[in-house]
């Protein structure tokens, strides 16, 4: 069984790879059946995404039974969960708003949304030290270039308040963010592609099994 | 022949007076028996003794002049007795001689005549298992003494003739019976002068009961048959101490010990009543085997191997206190070797912690004073400037009116103040032209977040011509299937209804079928699985794909925007693109009154990192000072 069932894996993601495939080559004849397979994709997807949320809410209940390092932090994590779900349960059910009902988006706006903009505005913070001591730690010349280049796209994306006319900028702007920017992301993206055909041809024949086995 | 000396070596007769073997040449041994005595190495009466065996030996005549009377008289008598000299075998003839005085009667050549005489006399019947040391009989004591004596006595001694026949006048002075006149002689030689009436004891076993008289030798015999071997050694054993100890006692005269000689005795001297003896009274009795009903036997098997509970020993060590503290020591040194060494406290306000303060500071006063005041004295970038963005205004100004549009929102809560800003004064636009919004998102805080930002868009008037048709799972797998029939995919609403029975949503198979997607995201990733997955369909019947993205995926979507053919035909990026956009259209939107705090906040930003670069630089070419030596 342990061997049977990584073996029953790959055929069936080889298969529905496959047909996929097939579809995208051949609309006409595999169009339909490559749709069953999307839809059944979605179905699980949302299955596998109820499975990761039990998952997180067991693992971290287990540690606020065992009392483990971090307990703390694992009961308010499953005390937001839990009523997060219970808003929006009620929501749907007696005040007929649904997942964005009126107290949906209130807990969302007031907790969620706050949260997530301040650890962000950190990282302004932290970026910004960082980089101030990027040379007193590491002196070389790609540093000052890095740090070259962060400065002036900054100045160059932001108004400057002293200048009036920012068009005396232009060019440089133009030449740091249409030129230098866009090849290098064009190389990231030829090599992305690369990367992505090569990953979907191991899939295909088996040998790459991301699903285990 | 008596008179040749045969070879030691080889055998061979050699005539007498030759002193080398005819046959080998071996030099001839002459027997100890013929080495004349040495002159003074032996007394004379031993020498005389000698002297008269040696002439019995030879069987000649010639030394007889020599010989004293009364061992010449003896020594006729004993000759006129034999039968013949020499016809007794190898035995010396004296020795035959004073045999036959005994027993006359003819005996084998190869048995002693001595000890044919005391096997005829007492020998018993005994069976053949009998050891021989057991076969010895038991010593009459109604017999003579004096063949025991000749026993006991050497055999030149017992040649000597019997007292009571020897003549006095012919005794020598040391063998008479007179010890007044002459001098004493020693006791065992007068045992051998005069007749012993007692039985020898030192040629008799110890456990044969000599006290006892005689019994027949058939008594004996059967004895011997009926009892084990063992059991009558024991009760002669037993028997005879007693015997012994009584007669002994019984010479003794008792006598008063001195006190310290009384406190030097043994103690079992002084406890004679302690018996030496085990009391098997209360031993287990053998109940198998063939010593089955006796008391006090050893087992046979080891005590180690019965069954038994093992015995509890102490395991606890005698330890000093010395050892105590040493081992605390020890184990003090081992925890400590895993306990990481606690680092200095760092101190309250470190030069660190003052640093980021600064920075904080620096950055939020600024854009806080800006954003309380409103100010909008800062110019909006040129629309021109910011490649995407006229061609967005461009594709949504071209769509027709009330169509239907899919807007995705597909961008984190941490972006939603730059994204949201950015988007809408597209969404505004889109609004402006009656377009049916399709909201979808692959997020799972993509449905809430799409709400939110119309319900903040439309306060004043409310936009109802939309539907939120909420999560797309699976990922690329699900954009596709989105692509490829929207209807499948996400057939119903949030409320709970199905939302492709409309007349606008009626007619829409694919993707391609909407007016125009546009795509809110912050992630370039999540950009280009909508370009890759979606792209294609809508390619099918040109509809435009549409991105409002934020400034840190712009570098990677530019790509997708320029070439004969994008993939992308309209990009508004960061907020610059939002207001960029907003000044296109004449609206100030969110991004406008933003745009002077974002301004302010850059240049602030620009300024700490060139400032504190300088700073540490010089801080860290400053020399080091030496380490502080540790109290």
């Amino acid at each position: 069984m342990k061997k049977l069932l990584p073996a029953a894996n790959a055929i069936i993601a080889v298969i529905a790879g496959g047909l996929v495939l097939l579809g995208t080559f051949f609309p006409t004849l595999f169009g339909d059946l490559r749709q069953y397979l999307l839809q059944w994709a979605i179905i699980l997807a949302a299955l596998a995404l109820w499975l990761g949320v039990l998952n997180l809410l067991s693992v971290h209940w287990k540690k606020v039974r065992q009392k483990e390092t971090g307990a703390g932090y694992s009961a308010v994590l499953v005390f937001f969960l839990l009523g997060t779900i219970a808003v929006v349960v009620l929501d749907i059910f007696l005040w007929s708003g649904g997942p964005v009902g009126t107290w949906s988006q209130w807990v969302f706006n007031n907790l969620q949304k706050p949260v997530e903009i301040s650890l962000l505005a950190l990282l302004a913070v932290v970026l910004a030290y960082a980089a101030a001591r990027l040379l007193s730690r590491r002196n070389n010349t790609f540093s000052i270039v890095f740090l070259a280049s962060a400065v002036t796209v900054m100045l160059l994306m932001a108004p400057v308040y002293f200048l009036k006319t920012p068009s005396i900028l232009d060019p440089l702007r133009q030449a740091i963010s249409g030129v230098l920017a866009v090849a290098g992301a064009r190389g990231l993206l030829l090599g992305v592609a690369l990367g992505t055909v090569a990953a979907a041809l191991r899939v295909l024949m088996g040998t790459e099994r991301p699903y285990g086995g | 022949m008596v008179d040749e000396i045969r070879c030691p070596k080889c055998g061979h007769l050699n005539p007498p007076g030759e002193e080398k073997c005819q046959s080998c040449q071996e030099p001839l041994q002459v027997d100890a028996f013929d080495l004349p005595a040495q002159e003074g190495t032996l007394p004379d009466w031993l020498g005389d003794l000698q002297s008269a065996g040696d002439q019995a030996l030879g069987g000649s005549a010639e030394g007889a002049a020599d010989m004293p009377d009364w061992l010449a008289g003896l020594s006729g008598a004993d000759q006129s007795d034999e039968p013949g000299a020499g016809e007794a075998g190898d035995e010396p003839d004296w020795l035959s001689d004073l045999l036959g005085g005994q027993d006359t009667g003819a005996a084998p050549a190869e048995t002693p005549d001595w000890l044919k005489a005391e096997a005829s006399q007492t020998a018993p019947p005994f069976s053949a298992d009998t050891p021989d040391w057991l076969q010895t009989p038991p010593v009459q004591p109604a017999q003579p003494a004096q063949p025991e004596a000749q026993e006991s006595a050497p055999d030149w001694l017992t040649a000597l003739p019997p007292a009571e026949t020897s003549a006095a006048g012919q005794t020598p002075a040391f063998l008479t019976d007179e010890p007044a006149e002459a001098q004493p002689a020693p006791d065992w030689l007068d045992g051998l002068s005069k007749p012993s009436t007692e039985p020898p004891l030192a040629e008799t076993p110890a456990f044969i009961m000599d006290e006892q008289p005689a019994e027949p030798a058939a008594a004996a015999s059967d004895f011997l048959t009926t009892l084990p071997d063992w059991v009558s050694q024991v009760s002669a054993e037993d028997i005879a101490p007693e015997e012994t100890s009584a007669d002994g006692e019984a010479g003794l005269a008792q006598s008063a010990l001195p006190t310290w000689l009384e406190a030097m005795r043994p103690v079992e001297s002084a406890a004679p009543n302690a018996t030496p003896f085990e009391d098997v009274a209360g031993a287990d009795v053998v109940t198998s085997g063939p010593l089955a009903g006796l008391r006090g036997v050893l087992m046979a098997e080891p005590d180690v191997a019965l069954p038994h509970k093992p015995p509890a020993y102490s395991v606890k060590l005698r330890v000093t206190d010395e050892q105590k503290s040493r081992v605390a020591m020890l184990e003090e040194l081992l925890a400590s070797e895993d306990k990481p060494k606690p680092q200095a406290a760092a101190p309250a306000l470190s030069q660190q912690f003052i640093f980021r303060l600064v920075i904080a500071l620096a950055l939020i006063l600024p854009i806080l004073w800006m954003t309380i005041t409103g100010s909008t004295s800062l110019a909006a970038p040129a629309a021109d400037s910011l490649p995407g963005v006229s061609e967005m205004r461009a594709q949504v100004a071209s769509m027709p009116r009330g169509a239907p549009v899919l807007v995705a929102f597909d961008y984190e809560p941490g972006f939603s103040g730059e994204v949201e800003a950015a988007a809408s004064a597209v969404l505004a636009h889109i609004m402006q032209q009656e377009a049916y919004l399709v909201l979808v998102s692959t997020s799972p805080t993509g449905p809430v977040l799409a709400q939110s930002l119309l319900d903040e868009m439309n306060r004043e008037r409310p936009y109802t011509n939309y539907i939120n048709l909420g999560y797309v799972p699976g990922g690329a797998a699900g954009l596709l299937g989105l692509a490829q029939s929207p209807s499948r995919a996400m057939p119903y609403t949030l409320q709970d209804a199905y939302a492709w029975s409309q007349p606008l949503l009626s007619q829409v198979n694919t993707a391609a079928d909407f007016a125009l997607v546009l795509v809110l995201t912050d992630d370039p990733n999540t950009a280009r699985s909508w370009i890759e997955q979606v792209g294609p369909t809508l390619a099918e019947q040109a509809t435009p794909l549409l991105m409002v993205t934020s400034a840190q995926a712009d570098p990677l979507l530019r790509p997708y925007l320029g070439g004969a053919a994008p993939q992308v035909q309209g990009l508004v990026s960061g907020l610059a693109g939002g207001v960029a956009y907003g000044a296109v259209q004449g609206s100030a939107g969110a991004a406008r009154s933003m745009w002077n705090a974002f301004g302010v906040g850059m240049l602030v930003a620009v300024l700490i990192i060139v400032l504190g670069s300088l700073l540490f630089r010089l801080l860290a070419a400053r020399p080091a000072q030496p380490p502080r030596k540790e109290k």
